[in-house]
């Protein structure tokens, strides 16, 4: 099969893939390094705190007990705006309950067990999510990336006018150039579905936010919560006068009499101890993409409704696809495996973009020490600023500052080697 | 047990049909019966999947399909020997060579379209496209999230097209045209 495309369309797509794969490889390179990590969040965790209780489920009346006594331990604060209650499952067999300002385990009779200590990881999937920036401008970036990767993909196969013929030749015996743009050539095609899939939803993440701005503007005079309201459910009316604790076990047993095969995976207090509380649970359910349904609850636990994440309007139910797309959740350890092989494929791709680039440089006479090295340094400094920040997790505690320490190491590693290339050339 | 079968089914298509593509890509003359088949195969292993289990279904069928390719690269890892082609050298015109203009301004002016200028022409469109759904009857969380989807596909295809072309004018008419799209959803205000 072959596609004719026109030599000139080649060029041009060829120009326009390199100008974008050089400006955004090395955050794309990031992006998609620490995005294939943070595929294992939830092993992660356990690795980083081994010693946390763990269960396999945990019974109604306990996660109530839980809740009282964070609740409790709270008295005197401000009052959390949120409770999330995680739910053991098989990733993460472990109950913990976040507020606003504490994250704790639980122990299987509801008692607290003692504080969440994970900050390696949340450090690893903030750094994905926002390279470590404020959340609204990191993430916008991330989303900007996203973009960029489906442009590379468009250019990409525009400049390849023989995709079929060529779709499994890999002359891997050849470092004279010919081997390296075969790797990234036969690594993008077949990766295409999943490098688009995690595009696509990445950048639908990153720029919901001002997307959703864009839309308030016009129709919902600036009011950005309501754009999202129609999707994934509207928040309450807030009444912050003083409530009760809010019956979160009556919530859990109705679900687990009512959908038993509906898989728990959080319950959610929205302004709990207040008069405008109510409670969310949130259920994952089989063989779907979406991350789950939100089940509405008052305070008193009684059912109210569900929102139709997972039979409401396709647009919901293609919204709240997009997560477990985007991070492998949807299928157990084998699709985290598949993940984990297609993500270090794409990191690949970004790697070696910015080395065909420089390759076809040098061999029309061009050295550039600087720029080869600095990229060595983006190759192999990204790689062992994160293994550094896991050690530090592991000698100096959670507190550790691991944002500074990554990107300070990564900017030595992309100086230190461009500095290093240059004398080599000098010497 | 019957849908489990047929989901099995479905992801062994997927996997013959990538084997079946390699064997016919990989013959002297082009064979369109082979082709078909290796074709046919992965559609039907999507109708599968998509039977099965819905847009789970047919993700993890695609899964299978490139983990299956990417098993046959490997096998042409493993069986390459050197090879004899001239690695390619041609230009892709992002850096000045010996003598060339730095054009620093126009290089900034190219950025400064596809990121920012296309990012406002893309949120323009994702305007007109909730506002045109709203328009013909999409309830309100469908016409939402196809602006949240809007966004980031329009983008892409404004930075495509606006570094495809060579015209500056034409680079600008192309991010005017969303923009201009939006003016009547915001004169005219919801549909709702």
């Amino acid at each position: 099969m072959s596609v004719v495309i026109e030599p000139g369309t080649v060029k041009k797509s060829l120009s326009a893939h390199a100008a974008i794969g050089l400006i955004a490889g090395a955050l794309l390179y990031i992006v998609s390094l620490t995005g294939t990590v943070a595929v294992f969040y939830q092993e992660l965790q356990r690795v980083e705190q081994p010693n946390a209780p763990e269960m396999a489920s945990i019974a109604p009346e306990a996660v109530q007990r839980g809740v009282e006594a964070v609740l409790a331990s709270e008295a005197g604060q401000p009052s959390t705006t949120h409770l999330y209650v995680h739910l053991p499952d098989e990733e993460l067999p472990r109950t913990a309950v976040t507020t606003d300002t504490q994250a704790v385990y639980l122990a299987q009779d509801g008692t607290i067990a003692g504080p969440e200590e994970i900050a390696w990881s949340d450090f690893v999937v903030k750094l994905h999510y926002t390279l470590n920036l404020p959340v609204l401008v990191g993430i916008t970036i991330v989303g900007i990336l996203g973009v960029m990767m489906l442009a590379l993909a468009v250019t990409g196969v525009v400049a390849h006018p023989r995709i079929f013929r060529d779709a499994f030749r890999l002359r891997a015996r050849n470092d004279g150039g010919v081997g390296l743009a075969d790797w990234h050539n036969r690594l993008s095609v077949w990766t295409l579905p999943f490098s688009v899939a995690i595009a696509l939803t990445g950048a639908l993440i990153g720029l919901a936010s001002i997307t959703a701005y864009g839309v308030a503007a016009d129709d919902y005079q600036g009011d950005v919560e309501a754009v999202y309201g129609p999707i994934f459910g509207e928040e309450g009316e807030a009444d912050s006068r003083r409530g009760p604790v809010p019956d979160v076990a009556t919530a859990l047993a109705h679900m687990a009499h009512e959908y038993p095969d509906v898989h728990l995976t959080y319950a959610i207090l929205h302004d709990p101890l207040t008069r405008g509380q109510h409670v969310q649970i949130v259920g994952e359910h089989d063989k779907r993409l979406i991350f789950g349904e939100y089940y509405a609850f008052d305070a008193d636990g009684s059912f109210e409704h569900k929102v139709g994440l997972a039979d409401g309007e396709w647009g919901q139910q293609a919204a709240a696809s997009t997560y477990q797309l985007h991070f492998g959740t949807f299928g157990g350890l084998p699709v985290k495996l598949a993940y984990l092989l297609f993500g270090a494929a794409l990191t690949a791709i970004c790697a070696t973009g910015t080395y065909i680039w420089l390759g076809k440089r040098r061999r029309r006479g061009i050295e550039e020490p600087r720029i080869r090295g600095a990229w060595h340094g983006v190759i192999i400094g990204t790689p062992f600023a994160l293994t550094m920040t896991l050690l530090a997790r592991f000698a100096f505690g959670n507190e550790f500052p691991f944002a500074i320490t990554f990107w300070i190491a990564l900017v030595v590693a992309v100086v230190g080697g461009a500095e290093f290339m240059r004398r080599k050339t000098v010497g | 047990m019957a849908d489990e079968m047929l989901f099995a089914a479905g992801s062994a298509s997927a996997v013959a049909a990538i084997l079946v593509l390699r064997f016919s890509w990989a013959r002297p003359g082009r064979s369109r019966l082979l082709n078909a088949a290796g074709w046919l195969l992965l559609a039907i292993s999507v109708a599968t999947g998509w039977a099965c289990a819905g847009a789970w279904g047919v993700t993890v069928i695609s899964l299978w399909a490139m983990a299956t390719a990417l098993v046959v690269l490997a096998f042409a890892v493993w069986k390459s020997s050197p090879a004899r082609r001239k690695p390619s050298s041609r230009r892709a015109g992002i850096l000045p060579e010996a003598g060339e203009p730095l054009r620093i301004g126009s290089r900034f002016a190219t950025f400064f379209l596809v990121v920012i200028a296309a990012m406002i022409s893309s949120i323009g469109l994702a305007i007109t496209t909730r506002w045109i759904a709203l328009l013909i009857g999409a309830s309100e969380a469908n016409a939402n999230v196809l602006a949240l989807f809007a966004a980031p596909l329009g983008w892409t295809i404004l930075a495509f097209l606006i570094l495809m072309t060579d015209s500056r004018k034409r680079q600008l008419a192309i991010i005017a045209l969303p923009v201009a799209s939006a003016i009547p959803a915001f004169v005219t205000g919801s549909p709702l």
